[in-house]
């Protein structure tokens, strides 16, 4: 992840021109960052409205603090850690959100040119299995398997130790193995449908 | 102890690169435009109010993964966790209990029972707590783990052929293997809000050379999670030393 950009300033020249009190710097870091931001708090959160306010506030939090970034981390890494403990936040404060009816598939899987109708089925499935885990291992995953993180890159952005990350991304992955194992053979005759999923998805 | 719907599965493989083909989607534009909006306003703020110093001090952090601010639903949701935990942990080694406690094996038949109709996790008929101060390491955590499973499973669920380790308790980490209260937090914390499953085997002694308790839960159904904490691990501590998922 490095902070290097072939055109214009590097992250952490945006960031320490921000500070210094230049007024386009932070939108600039912004819009060159706000995809991925967005990526890693719509799959950890699974609720569009929950990821803009996590965006949201942790952008706020990140444009009031950037005087206290330190550079011992990559700008991205900063970042990246601000959004996932904005989502832990909103998850623990916001209890309400899981009795919500779940949004609309399209706001969670835009359709992507060339999308096959299976896979974007498949792209259902595996993200309504994720949304059942417990969010620590959730953001785990997100980070490492969706994102490809190494682990002390998630470790660094989950502010833990590697193998907190390793045994979260394991369970993660024992627990999700069952809710996916129809995707592997859907036809086998001892297909069983995943369990611990809404119903209007698991069937699909 | 298998799962027939894992049967296709192969380990971590499968789920990572389901995960990984995830498409990454962009942000939608109006959510673009209300962040754009919102740090407009932060920006007029920083323009009538002087230096960014000034308005960080204003700022509330962000509670971190670690920290302490969860308010009183998580300390809810975290009793809650820890209470499970004993519950399985009562039910899961009714018999180990049975011998620290001095109580003969009928003792705590009537707890069998009720572990025998409990819901488990699989592999996990009772658990092993013993202090056998063995060395552990992270070169041989693999085999002196199955060994240590090995042992349970081998044992006939009673007291009187236990291989003794339990009634020799001598290592540092003997004061959480008996205190089944704090021991469960620990668990639970260690879990971190996962199901409250019962451990295959708790065992006291060394990691690495500092004093260490060795945590087996069932993993997956061909491997075990293995988890290394420290001998004060609590709920308010739970330091994890080191972790590994150990084939089977």
């Amino acid at each position: 992840m490095s902070d290097a950009e072939p055109n214009g300033l590097d992250d952490r020249a945006l960031l320490a021109a921000h500070v210094a009190g230049d007024p386009d710097a932070f939108g600039t870091l912004v819009l060159r960052h706000r995809d991925r931001l967005w990526a890693i708090a719509l799959r950890t959160l699974g609720h569009p409205e929950d990821a803009a306010d996590a965006v949201q506030n942790a952008l706020i939090s990140a444009y009031r603090s950037a005087g206290s970034y330190r550079g011992d981390a990559a700008v991205t890494t900063w970042l990246h850690r601000i959004v996932v403990n904005a989502c832990l936040d909103l998850v623990r404060r916001r209890t309400v959100r899981a009795a919500d009816p779940l949004p609309d598939d399209d706001a969670l899987l835009p359709a992507q040119p060339g999308d096959a109708f299976a896979s974007r089925e498949t792209a259902l499935v595996v993200q309504q299995a994720l949304l059942t885990l417990p969010i620590e291992q959730r953001a785990a995953l997100v980070l490492v398997d969706l994102h490809g993180y190494s682990v002390d890159e998630a470790a660094a952005v989950l502010d833990c130790p590697a193998g907190t990350v390793k045994s979260r991304c394991s369970r993660g992955r024992a627990k999700l193995a069952p809710l996916l194992a129809s995707l592997r053979n859907p036809d086998h005759p001892g297909h069983v449908p995943p369990e611990g999923m809404p119903n209007d998805q698991a069937g699909r | 102890m298998s799962d027939p719907r894992n049967g296709d599965l192969d380990g971590d493989g499968l789920v990572h690169d389901l995960l990984a083909g995830l498409p990454e989607p962009t942000m939608p534009s109006e959510v673009a435009a209300r962040i754009d909006a919102a740090l407009a306003v932060e920006a007029a703020t920083r323009d009538a109010g002087g230096t960014l110093a000034t308005a960080a001090a204003t700022v509330t952090p962000i509670t971190s993964t670690g920290s302490t601010g969860l308010g009183a639903r998580l300390r809810g949701h975290w009793l809650m966790s820890a209470a499970a935990v004993v519950a399985v942990l009562a039910l899961g080694s009714a018999v180990v209990v049975g011998a620290l406690s001095g109580r003969s094996p009928s003792s705590s038949s009537a707890a069998s029972g009720a572990a025998a109709t409990a819901s488990r996790a699989p592999g996990a008929e009772t658990t092993r707590l013993s202090a056998s101060g063995r060395g552990y390491t992270k070169a041989n955590l693999g085999p002196e783990v199955l060994t240590l499973v090995a042992a349970t499973s081998t044992s006939p669920a009673s007291p009187a052929t236990n291989d003794g380790t339990v009634s020799t308790l001598a290592a540092p980490g003997r004061s959480l293997i008996e205190d089944r209260t704090r021991l469960a937090a620990c668990l639970a914390k260690v879990e971190e809000g996962g199901p409250a499953t019962a451990p295959v085997a708790v065992d006291a002694g060394s990691f690495e050379g500092q004093p260490a308790v060795v945590v087996v839960l069932v993993g997956s159904a061909t491997s075990y999670d293995v988890f290394v904490v420290t001998p004060a691990c609590s709920s308010a501590d739970a330091t994890l030393l080191y972790y590994a998922s150990v084939r089977h």
